[in-house]
């Protein structure tokens, strides 16, 4: 070493020794004088910002720093209380120091949130110091993003730096609530740094399953993956709210996530993302939607982020996603398909209706768009089958916008299996307030054949029951507060099938109330031209008309109803009856409930109007097999129009009713009852003032009274009761009969009325007593038995109402019983009359078929002593005297005419026998014999009486053969005339005794003639 | 012995030849004779003579070994007044009747009577009317058959009577109208 080398060496060192001697004199001056003004002008000038140090001393190994801030002008201000660091100068020499202590550190950072973004950390490849330990105290921040705030509060951190070290963090989070943080992990710093998050609590709550990988990397390159056991709705809000963030999704809706792994990855400033989830769920409302997975895709850049994934549900249901992040809104398209529906609802707590048309499957894809405040589903095409029904596809959109979501579905058809047939389409368009529930809209159905879409659907219509097609419905929908109400609903309708054909229209409106499930309102309902036709065309109704107004009213398991309106025809078909109903509108009006549960059907109250000429008012009961039905039917005034509308409904049935009149009110009380098959009938008829009149023939005037009516199905029963009731009258009136006030006593019970007092009617000059009557209706077939006397009646009033050449004596008769069944009145009493000075005994009447167009009457008539004088005078056949006995037996009289006899008659061989010429050429002219011309000659001519021995006649009418015989003469059937012994004496004969009946009559024409 | 033989040999012979039952039997062919007539009174067609009736059985000389049957043939009676009028009401109502049945509205069933095919074009008062014509005719004619089955003895063989008049009704049934098949259908004649 030179001299100058040394000298050198030895200035330096005292220079230095000087140096640092006056330095160690002068620390704290240097430190908090010249080093503390340094350091805040370099670091003002590196952090672009104004930076202030109060104090900065050293002492005892440590570096007191104290009152430092750190200023960015509306952005950026830090205040730290103190930073205390320890180190050796050989540490420094290593870029290590020992301890670091930061105490009450606090940070306001405003900035907005694109500056936020695009703040980058740069991170070095190693650690650019090691600090053994480092120690953080009360520590406070509190970042502004825009709209957000971010506090942290009371954070405590320790840790080192090296190449590996670990970290623990503590905070609490926000102040609505305030969460408690807490980090623990371990770093390792080599080629980049990489974070591993042992332990990441908040509230309490650890949300890490594993550890958490946090790669910064380089300024390019970040990675985290979170990978949690759960995390739901109220985790993520609350640490959402915590962080100042809104919580981007509505209140009602709560999610879950099991086991969700969330990988980011920054690199290059593309951010590759993927979400998964082993299962989860989502509730909303009373909502449960589980989902199986979640696989979620992102990568892009800032300007431009690519979605993708897919959701798995349960009933194998896959939602696919894939969109694209741009110009903050995101463009995609979706599709879901559904290959269990009734699966997928099953899980979510509902259950697929069992019905033929539940769907099979169901597929809907479409684009979407989202953007910061509005998102919009287009195009989307939705298919599903129905099985059995058909397949019902449509396109459906839907937008969201300033809260408000608009939905609509357009050409919504139904198709049938044969892919061709369209069943129903349908529109809807709705928009509304998701947040409120309030929703207003449009929407239409339109269904083709209503039988046939029932049909399909499992609910064919009934038999008999017609069809609608070409429905057409639309409306207006309102859905708020929970209510939803359907107003201003339009429907047109054609009916057809079942025989039955017309139009329906109407208005009506339905809503839901809060004690109502659902009511609908009937403006109108009316089905217009509606014509039926039965399947023979042998029944039948043309111009039916409706007119319907009122409400029901669905409320749990009950239907009320209050319904009114008007009905009606022009013109009706029944079998062989015709009606024209044109003069005969009925108006209803209907108030009940129909118990769904119970499938039964109550009606309050009825009443029904016929054109103002029969009015009804029910009540009753309908249940499943049994039917109870009680009210009344009344006909106020029975003259005038109502006797002119029956006449003219029957008149072509019954002809003789245009002959009948009426008057009076008629009544109708009681009750009906259907049970098991069997009907009952149990009802009062109450006539008020009633008057009957057929023609001038007969009428009852001043009718009034009670008679009741009991019918059973079944028959009577053993405890059936009998109730006594009784008819008056002021007057009645028959051809024969004319009796002034009177009483018909009667006895009802099941299905038979009876007489309980004789009844008594003055007849022509006698009187007829009825002494017992009864009707029966064993199983509803009639059956009338009656016993009647008749006593001392004139004749000659008959014949004179009759119109039968006068006639005198008695008539008296005791029908026994006479009986009216089915097709025929017969009686096992007989008649006298006394007539022609004789007796007349009529027995074994009967007529077959008696209202048919052909009765037939049956009859054996038997007499004895007939005055033939007064016989033959009364008939003008031609004098005759004597005294006649003889029979009529099996007379059968057909419309009119004799078909059947077997007659004999036979003078007495006493008194006076004689006999007019007249007579004698009539007798004559009935046997064919040639004698008219042999008593206009010679002596003859200028006899008018013949005598006599016997008159004796037997004819018999068989198959339309009529053979006379002669009994006059013992021992011959020739002599109907057996002459006196003196002379002149005649014998008339039989010269033909077989004729046919046709030449009998034309015969009995002839005399006729003669005796004109 | 061949005496005793040949006397067997006679006697069973005899015996066959004896065997005579006395048969009032139904007269089918009168019947139907008398269904013709009837038919074509209504019909509105002249009548034609009653056909012959056929030789009884018995006429061959094989059959001389058969039992013999000895044929009452009594005289059918089909003018007494219960035919007489349902005969006149019939015939007075066909001349109503006739349109439906040239129309094809009326078909003639299987069993001889009217019913209504088709109402298709007609109104519904005149369907009224019609099914009481239909109804009337039908009556009538179950009616006439019965009286013809009274009137000749034989009141227990209407539906005889009944499916002979049938066959007369379908048979002399104009061209065009519609009969009734045996499986309900309508043909046309």
């Amino acid at each position: 070493m030179t001299k100058g080398a040394r000298i050198l060496i030895s200035s330096t060192l005292l220079v230095l020794l000087s140096t640092v001697g006056g330095l160690w004199l002068a620390a704290d001056r240097l430190l908090d004088g010249v080093v503390r003004s340094w350091l805040t002008a370099r670091a003002a000038v590196a952090l672009d910002a104004e930076v202030a140090c109060e104090r900065l001393a050293y002492g005892d190994g440590w570096l007191h720093l104290t009152g430092l801030t750190l200023t960015r002008p509306n952005e950026l201000q830090l205040d730290v209380a103190a930073i205390d660091v320890k180190f050796s100068w050989a540490g420094l020499l290593q870029r290590r120091i020992d301890e670091l202590v930061v105490r009450e550190p606090q940070l306001i950072w405003t900035a907005s949130e694109q500056q936020a973004a695009e703040e980058q950390a740069i991170w070095p490849e190693d650690p650019p110091l090691g600090i053994d330990t480092w120690r953080l105290e009360n520590g406070r921040v509190e970042l502004t993003f825009g709209a957000r705030n971010f506090l942290l509060d009371r954070i405590a951190a320790e840790g080192g730096l090296d190449r590996q070290f670990p970290f623990a963090i503590s905070a609490i989070t926000g102040t609505a609530p305030a969460l408690p943080l807490k980090l623990t992990g371990n770093a390792r710093w080599e080629d980049g740094l990489t974070l591993t998050l042992d332990e990441l609590s908040w509230d309490g709550k650890n949300l890490l399953a594993q550890p958490v990988i946090l790669a910064p990397g380089s300024d390019q390159t970040l990675g985290v993956k979170l990978s949690l056991a759960q995390l739901d709705d109220a985790e993520l809000g609350g640490l959402l709210t915590s962080l100042g963030e809104p919580v981007p999704w509505p209140n009602n809706l709560h999610w879950q996530l099991t086991s969700p792994v969330l990988d980011l990855r920054l690199r290059d400033k593309r951010l590759e993302a993927s979400l998964q989830t082993a299962a989860g769920a989502l509730q909303m409302a009373d909502q449960n939607w589980p989902w199986l997975n979640i696989n979620l895709g992102l990568q892009g850049d800032a300007a431009r982020l690519e979605l993708t994934g897919s959701v798995g549900l349960a009933g194998a249901t896959t939602l696919d996603l894939a969109g694209t992040w741009a110009d903050q809104r995101m463009n995609g398209s979706w599709s879901v398909a559904v290959a269990s529906p009734a699966e997928l609802l099953k899980n979510v707590g509902m259950a697929m209706p069992t019905s033929a048309f539940a769907p099979r499957d169901l597929t809907m894809q479409g684009l979407f768009e989202v953007g910061q405040d509005s998102a919009r589903i287009s195009k989307a095409r939705l298919a599903t089958n129905l099985g059995e029904l058909g397949t019902l596809a449509g396109d459906v959109h839907s937008e969201w916008h300033d809260e408000q979501l608009t939905l609509g579905c357009e050409r919504l058809t139904l198709t049938a299996l044969d892919g061709v047939s369209l069943l129903a389409e349908a529109t809807l368009s709705l928009s509304g307030t998701p947040a409120e529930s309030a929703w207003q809209g449009d929407w239409s159905l339109q269904v083709i054949d209503v039988g046939r879409l029932a049909s399909k659907g499992g609910f064919p219509l009934p038999d008999g029951l017609p069809d609608l097609q070409e429905l057409s419905v639309k409306g207006k929908l309102r859905f708020r507060n929970s209510r939803l109400s359907l107003p201003g609903v339009d429907l047109t309708g054609k009916v057809t099938g079942a025989g039955f054909s017309g139009l329906l229209h109407g208005r009506l409106a339905l809503q839901t109330a809060p004690d109502i499930d659902l009511a609908v309102t009937f403006e109108s309902l009316a089905m217009d031209a509606l014509d039926y036709q039965a399947e023979d065309g042998m029944a039948g109704l043309i111009g039916g008309k409706l007119d319907m107004n009122g409400r029901l009213e669905l409320t749990g398991e009950r239907l009320s109803f209050d319904l009114s309106g008007r009905v009606g025809a022009t013109e009706a078909l029944l079998d062989s009856w015709y009606g024209s109903l044109q003069e005969l509108p009925a108006s209803f009006a209907l108030k009940g409930s129909w118990l769904r549960d119970r499938q039964r059907l109550e009606l309050t109250s009825a009443e029904v109007d016929l054109a103002s000429l029969v009015n009804g008012r029910f009540t009753g009961v309908f249940v499943d097999g049994e039917t109870s039905l009680r009210g009344q039917v009344e006909v106020p005034q029975m003259n005038g129009a109502f006797q002119q509308t029956l006449q003219t409904l029957t008149g072509e049935l019954l002809p003789g009713i245009n002959r009948v009149s009426l008057d009076g009110r008629l009544m109708f009380d009681g009750a009906a009852r259907h049970r098991q098959g069997n009907w009952n009938l149990d009802l009062d008829m109450v006539p008020t003032d009633v008057t009957i009149a057929w023609g001038k023939d007969a009428r009852i005037d001043g009718l009034h009274g009670r008679l009741p009516i009991h019918l059973r199905q079944s028959g009577p029963a053993a405890d059936d009761l009998a109730e006594t009731a009784s008819l008056q009258w002021s007057r009645l009136q028959g051809g024969l009969f004319n009796s002034g006030p009177g009483r018909l006593e009667l006895q009802a019970s099941t299905n038979r009325w009876h007489l309980q007092q004789p009844l008594e009617l003055a007849v022509a000059g006698g009187k007829m007593r009825l002494t017992a009557l009864q009707l029966d209706l064993p199983e509803l077939v009639p059956q009338l038995q009656a016993s009647l006397e008749v006593q001392d009646v004139e004749l000659h009033q008959i014949a004179k109402s009759m119109a039968w050449p006068e006639m005198g004596g008695l008539l008296n008769a005791r029908l026994g019983e006479v009986r009216i069944a089915k097709d025929e009145i017969s009686t096992v009493g007989d008649a006298s009359m006394h007539a022609f000075g004789g007796a007349f005994s009529v027995n074994n009447m009967r007529v077959e078929a008696p209202f048919s167009r052909f009765p037939t009457y049956h009859a054996d008539v038997d007499f004895s002593g007939i005055d033939l004088y007064q016989l033959t005078n009364t008939f003008a056949f031609g004098e005759m005297n004597g005294i006649a006995d003889g029979y009529i037996h099996d007379l059968r009289l057909f419309d009119g005419i004799p078909s059947e006899l077997h007659a004999k008659l036979e003078t007495r061989p006493e008194g006076t026998r004689n006999i007019s010429v007249k007579a004698i050429r009539n007798l004559n002219t009935l046997s064919m014999g040639g004698l008219s011309a042999a008593l206009s000659q010679g002596i003859y001519k200028f006899i008018d009486f013949y005598r006599y021995r016997k008159i004796g006649i037997i004819c018999q009418l068989e198959n339309d053969r009529f053979q006379l015989e002669g009994t006059g003469r013992e021992g011959s059937d020739q002599y109907l005339i057996y002459g006196g012994l003196l002379p002149p004496r005649i014998d008339v004969v039989v010269s033909s005794p077989t004729v046919s009946f046709k030449e009998m009559v034309r015969r009995l024409k002839r005399i006729e003639r003669t005796d004109r | 012995m061949k005496r005793l033989i040949r006397g067997l040999c006679l006697l069973a012979i005899g015996a066959v030849v004896s065997c005579v039952t006395i048969n009032i039997y139904f007269p089918a062919e009168e019947i139907r004779g008398v269904a013709d007539r009837i038919v074509d009174e209504v019909y509105g067609e002249p009548a034609k003579p009653v056909d012959k009736v056929p030789a009884q059985p018995g006429s061959s000389y094989l059959r001389i070994f058969e039992p013999t049957v000895a044929y009452a043939a009594p005289d059918l009676d089909v003018t007494t007044p219960e035919i007489r009028a349902i005969k006149a009401d019939m015939t007075a109502r066909f001349e109503q009747l006739a349109p439906f049945l040239d129309s094809g509205h009326v078909g003639i069933t299987r069993d001889g009577l009217l019913e209504v095919r088709t109402a298709e074009g007609i109104g519904l008062k005149e369907r009224a009317e019609l099914t009481r014509l239909i109804k009337a005719e039908n009556h009538d004619r179950l009616r006439l058959y019965k009286e013809i089955a009274t009137a000749n003895g034989f009141p227990d063989k209407v539906d005889e009577i009944q499916a002979i008049f049938a066959e007369s009704w379908r048979d002399k049934a104009r061209k065009g109208w519609y009969l009734q098949g045996a499986k309900g259908d309508w043909q046309v004649k």
